[in-house]
Order: structure tokens, then C-alpha cells, then sequence
């Protein structure tokens, strides 16, 4: 069987020319011959990777959340209650939605001449009963400064909920303080929170979180403009050329060039999330062997070889077991968890958590970076699709 | 007198038996060894396409997302209805010279054979095809008939195959729909209602119970959070009973749904010391309620 499948795909290699030649209009014109594409070197790949990991944080992003925080802001201002004293940000959980808070914020609150107060977690506790302690010790410091100066206003940000909470018993103490916070607490408080929507989805569903908040507001996903504007700086620096599209693009859309098709392509699979966006660009970068005279300009490549982007995909999943697709909600829901807290948010022995986050790792599904595990955003949109379609609640939709 | 009663009566019998046989012969056709053939070709074919069906749809129901496992699987009854009416049909003409007047003739006679020798047979497949329409219960659901409880894995024309927890096969004749009350937990939904029973003593504090079996559902990876998730309460003699009610995000984790909210609740309450039922301090009839 499988050699009559090889068979047959080497007489569609064979006679490629011959079917193509009949959708062509001009049946005379040559078909170009197949560039001989090799893999990045791991120098490369290297530079490649620093460079998208030094881009900042996509700016599309930055002014949709500045647009809203004005907004919100405002609001709140002319009329302090508890009804409009918080702005909720969600991002996919595959980007790090505290990065963009971080530095939309430093600018906004330099505009708006206002302290923010920011919530000194950068990850989730390794005790996750602590939570709820650190924030009422850290609110309740703000509070003795704030009582000190009656009606002085407040900015206190959250930059990621998830580090909050774990789905465990004793892990959503932390959000409970929180909602009664928001349900109760000072009117002259603002409250700037980051998450992801899956985690948000959950709270949402037990606590009704979105009841207690004044503004949700989703990241819109980037369009394709935004992105070829945000991996600019990248292409240049590397001098990135674009292959032909696929024949059906080159069909379609006859008047667009070879670079517009690839990032409205990009975008296409990535559905508008950038870090999708990123590592699916980063493996559709190949390079191929030059004439030296050919490479004449002094740019940033070895001699004789020239980055071609090829049409971007997305990698097929492989096939998942139910307990495989719990792992994968656990990581959407948390964003980012080590072995422990991953087991303690399945309910299951660690050692059965190892081995599966070990075949998944494998897979190259999940990712695992000084003992802390992730989804490897490239498998993000396929991953969201597959639990989604079996019963997991995702988005906000 | 007799003898000529006799006679007259052993010739009408005669005259009755060769009418009979004639009828017969015209009802069904000349066999051949040809037809006998493709008679048993056509069989074969049924037996594996049903088999084929069978397999298909099972494969593709459990690869394909769970919300349509059910609805695929719902396919497979009326599947294999239209090939066993198909098969029947086509050997009834092969084997029959179906005239209107010999079409009314077998239907008779087949009704009156099944009528006394297959009763319950016959039985079973009208219910059976009463049911595909009816669904009492579908290929999928979680059902319980009589004593027995487990998932519908096939839907014949004349029975019903359900997996029992402890994956034993049960098969059971679809004419116990007349007769018995059919349960079914999900009704062609993925989702099943779970309930969870916990005792406790009297003097325990209730809002934390109830606290920690809502916290136990929410946190526990099978839960549908889409569907309510009760606690509702009871007062015994002995105790108070709490019963959890939740449903796990598939059917078929049941068992181990509940064995996680169990484990996880009951390693709370030990936090928490919280004191259980001592059966020992009350009467026997008590113990019974």
C-alpha cells in the first residue's frame, strides 16, 4: 500500500508540469525550476530566533490596550464607582500578556502622570496558598498609604491573573480575596488586570468574575499590515526574500506581491495571534545556495546563501488521548506551569504527569524550559480547535 | 355410516393438502443452483457490509470531536435497518414469484409462523424498529435496564449490547421496552448527570461542607463548568447527607470523575477534621433509613 502511495505521489512529481500546464493561460510559458530549499543552520536559526525575540512587543496591541485604558480611565474619573473602577486585558494564553502590559504601561502612566502600583509576582508561587496572603499584605500595605491621604486615587495592576490562582483546592483563595476585593473595596482603587481568555473563561464560569469588573477588553487578533509592519525591522536586518505562493494563491490573487500574499497567508493560519505568527514565520525560513556574484551587497548572511520564506504552515497535530487534551486545557488554563503545579491542577501523581508531558515534550506539542512547561504556540490554534470541539470551554465566544 | 364419513373427510384433507401444494409451488419460484448461489452471495454481502458499517461508523464516531460521537453513532441502528430490509427484500424476489395475491399470501402465513413460533423474536424486532424512532435509547447513551447499567455499544434489529462498568457485554432483547422502565443518564447528550453521596455527623459545619463540594467540582479537570454543579442536602436519623451533583465534561468518565471528587473532597474533610456518621451509637432500624 505504501509503496503504491509512493507511486504514485513520484507520477504526480513526474507529470506536475503536464496537469499545471493546463490552469496556466500561457501554456509556452517555462516552469521555473524547483529551488533546492536546505534548513537554517543553527547559527542562523540562532540570530533568526534573537531577533524576533528582541522585537518589542507587537504595537498594534500596545494602542488597542492604551485605546481602552484611556477609555476606562476616563470613565472612572468623572465617576468613581465600583462599577467602573477595574479594565480586565485578555490575550491568547500562548502570549505573555504581562510583557505588553508592562510596557503599554510605562508609557500611559507617563502620559497620565500617574504611580501605578504593580503586583510584585512575576510567576505563580511555588506554594499557591500563598496567594491570597501576598495580596492582602500587599494591598493592605497600599491601603495604610492610601487611608494616610484620604481620597488620594490609586492605580494598582495585576500583570498576569493566572500567577494568582491554580485550579486546585486551595489555589483559588487568591481570586476570592480578589473579587471581594472588587465587589467591596475602595471606589478610589483602579484596577489594571492582565490575563489569558481561557483562564479568565474558567473564573469566569466559577466566580462570574465578569460581573465584578467595569471593562473585558480581548486583544484583536493582528492583521496582516500590522504584522509585515512589526517583522520589518527582521527582514531587513536579514534581508529575507519571499517565495512564490501556492498555485491557488498565485490564481486568486494575481496583482499581489509575493511578500503580501506570504503575511496575509501568516496571518490567515496564525489567526491573528502574534506569537503563533512568529514561530510559524521562523519555520518557514530556509535558505538557498547563490552565485557569488550574485550576493554582491554587504548584508547580514554567509556568502552565497540567500533566506527564502517559504509558504508559511502550521504543523499537524498528532493524534492526542483524552488524558493528553486534560495536560493540554491544564496548560491553557495556567499559561505556564511547573511539573508539580501541573499534576496538583489534574489531580493526578506527578510521576503520571511526567510521563505524559515527557511524550507530549517529544511531540513537540508542549515545551519545557527550566523545569517550567508550555504550549508551543505554533500548535496553538490546532490545539484550541481539538478542545474546543471536545467540550472544554476556551474562548468568551 | 362412520366409514363413509371417514372417507368423505380423509379425501377432503387430500383435496385441501394438493391445493396447498400447488400454492406453494406458484409462491415460490423454480430454485437452481444458481440461485441458490447468488442466495448466499447476497447473504455474505449483507453480513459484510454490516460488519463493514459497523466498524466505520464505530472508527469514525471515536475519531472524530465528541460533541458529534453521538449524533455518528446514532447513524449506525438505521444503517444497518436499511441493509438487513434491503437483503430481505432482494432474497424474497430471487426466492418468490411476488404476485399481489402471493405477497398477501406470505405476509399471512410469515405473520401467523412468527405469530406462534417467534413471538418474542418478532417482538423484539418491532420493538426494535419502534425504538429507532422512539429512541428510548440511542448507541452511546448510558442506560440502565432492569439490573443492568452501561453504555449502548450496538443497536441490533432485534437487541440491544450494553458495556457494563466493569466491561462485561450485556445483551438485552429491545422488547423489554414494553415491559421494563428504560433509564437512560445522557439521552444522546455527551454529558451525564453525576451523583456523588457524603455522610457526615450532625454537628459539622455546613457551609463548609457545601463550600468544599462546590470547590471539589470546579476543580476537577472532568467537570462540564458549562452545566450547573448543585449541592443538595438531606437529614437522616444517623446523619446528614450531602449529594454532589455535577456533570464531567464526557459520559464515559463517569467512574473516574467520581472516584476524583471523592478523593479530593475526602483528603478536604480530613484537612478540615470533619466528623462522619458514627453508625456504632444508633439503633439498627436507623441504620437502615
Amino acid at each position: 500500500m505504501a509503496k503504491a502511495i509512493e507511486k504514485f505521489w513520484s507520477w504526480l512529481a513526474d507529470k506536475r508540469n503536464f496537469i499545471f500546464d493546463r490552469f496556466t493561460r500561457d501554456s509556452q510559458q517555462t516552469q521555473e525550476p524547483e529551488k533546492s530549499l536546505i534548513k537554517l543552520p543553527l547559527e542562523l536559526q540562532t540570530k533568526l530566533v534573537d531577533a524576533l525575540e528582541n522585537l518589542p512587543s507587537n504595537p498594534s496591541d500596545q494602542q488597542a490596550i492604551a485605546k481602552c485604558l484611556d477609555q476606562a480611565y476616563e470613565l472612572w474619573q468623572e465617576n468613581c464607582n465600583n462599577a467602573n473602577n477595574s479594565v480586565v486585558i485578555l490575550s491568547s494564553p500562548v502570549t505573555a500578556v504581562s510583557r505588553i502590559l508592562f510596557e503599554t504601561l510605562e508609557e500611559w502612566a507617563e502620559q497620565k502622570q500617574v504611580l501605578l502600583k504593580l503586583l510584585s509576582l512575576k510567576a505563580r508561587p511555588i506554594d499557591i496558598e500563598d496567594v491570597a496572603s501576598k495580596l492582602e499584605q500587599y494591598l493592605k500595605s497600599s491601603d495604610a498609604v492610601q487611608n494616610s491621604a484620604e481620597h488620594q486615587r490609586e492605580i494598582v495592576v495585576i500583570p498576569n491573573l493566572s500567577w494568582c490562582f491554580l485550579r486546585s483546592m486551595e489555589g483559588l483563595a487568591g481570586i476570592e480575596y480578589l473579587q471581594l476585593l472588587l465587589c467591596n473595596g475602595s471606589r478610589n482603587r483602579f484596577w489594571i488586570i492582565g490575563g489569558d481568555e481561557v483562564g479568565w473563561q474558567y473564573l469566569n464560569s466559577i466566580f462570574g468574575l465578569e460581573a465584578y469588573c467595569g471593562k473585558v477588553f480581548t486583544l484583536p487578533g493582528i492583521n496582516s499590515g500590522e504584522l509585515q509592519e512589526w517583522l520589518e525591522p527582521v527582514l531587513q536586518d536579514l534581508d529575507i526574500m519571499f517565495d512564490n505562493p501556492r498555485i491557488d494563491r498565485q490564481i486568486l490573487d494575481r496583482e499581489k506581491d509575493n511578500k503580501t500574499n506570504y503575511f496575509e497567508h501568516l496571518t490567515d493560519i496564525s489567526r491573528g495571534v502574534s506569537t503563533v505568527a512568529v514561530q510559524a514565520f521562523l519555520k518557514s525560513i530556509y535558505y538557498e545556495e547563490i552565485d557569488q556574484d550574485q550576493n554582491g551587497k554587504d548584508i547580514a548572511q554567509p556568502q552565497g546563501k540567500r533566506l527564502i520564506a517559504q509558504t508559511p504552515q502550521l504543523p499537524q497535530l498528532p493524534d492526542l488521548e483524552s488524558a493528553d487534551q486534560y495536560l493540554l486545557y491544564s496548560l491553557l488554563l495556567h499559561g505556564d506551569l511547573t511539573i508539580g503545579s501541573l499534576a496538583q491542577s489534574l489531580g493526578d501523581l506527578e510521576m503520571e504527569v511526567q510521563t505524559r508531558v515527557q511524550l507530549l515534550c517529544r511531540k513537540g506539542v508542549i515545551q519545557q524550559q527550566d523545569r517550567v512547561i508550555k504550549i508551543n504556540p505554533i500548535y496553538y490554534p490546532r490545539v484550541k480547535q481539538v478542545l474546543t470541539n471536545n467540550n472544554f470551554i476556551i474562548s468568551r465566544e | 355410516m362412520f366409514t363413509i364419513n371417514y372417507h368423505l373427510h380423509l379425501f377432503a384433507q387430500f383435496a385441501g393438502d394438493t391445493a396447498t401444494a400447488t400454492e406453494a409451488k406458484e409462491i415460490v419460484s423454480k430454485l437452481t443452483t444458481y440461485k441458490l448461489i447468488q442466495g448466499l452471495l447476497i447473504l455474505l454481502a449483507a453480513y459484510l457490509t454490516l460488519k463493514f458499517l459497523d466498524k466505520l461508523v464505530i472508527w469514525l464516531s471515536e475519531r472524530i470531536a465528541k460533541g458529534w460521537r453521538l449524533r455518528v453513532k446514532q447513524f449506525l441502528p438505521f444503517l444497518r435497518m436499511i441493509v438487513l430490509t434491503t437483503s430481505v427484500v432482494v432474497l424474497m424476489n430471487l426466492f418468490l414469484n411476488l404476485s399481489k395475491e402471493n405477497i398477501l399470501a406470505v405476509t399471512g402465513t410469515v405473520a401467523v409462523a412468527l405469530g406462534f413460533a417467534f413471538k418474542d423474536y418478532a417482538s423484539s424486532i418491532i420493538a426494535g424498529i419502534v425504538g429507532l424512532f422512539e429512541s428510548p435509547y440511542r448507541v452511546g447513551d448510558r442506560i440502565k435496564i432492569g439490573d443492568y447499567y452501561g453504555e449502548v455499544i450496538s443497536y441490533g434489529l432485534r437487541s440491544v449490547k450494553i458495556q457494563t462498568p466493569d466491561d462485561s457485554t450485556i445483551t438485552i432483547p429491545h422488547n423489554k421496552i414494553w415491559t421494563e422502565a428504560v433509564s437512560n443518564s445522557n439521552a444522546g447528550a455527551l454529558e451525564a448527570q453525576v451523583v456523588t453521596e457524603f455522610y457526615f455527623a450532625h454537628d459539622i459545619d455546613i457551609n463548609l461542607v457545601k463550600k468544599i463540594l462546590y470547590r471539589v467540582a470546579q476543580t476537577s479537570k472532568y467537570t462540564a463548568l458549562k452545566l450547573p454543579i448543585v449541592v443538595i442536602m438531606e437529614e437522616k436519623p444517623w446523619g446528614t447527607a450531602f449529594k454532589l451533583k455535577a456533570y464531567p465534561l464526557d459520559a464515559r468518565d463517569e467512574f473516574i470523575y467520581k472516584t476524583d471528587l471523592i478523593t479530593r473532597a475526602k483528603q478536604t474533610f480530613a484537612k478540615n477534621k470533619l466528623t462522619y456518621p458514627n453508625l456504632s451509637a444508633i439503633s439498627p432500624t436507623s441504620k437502615n433509613n
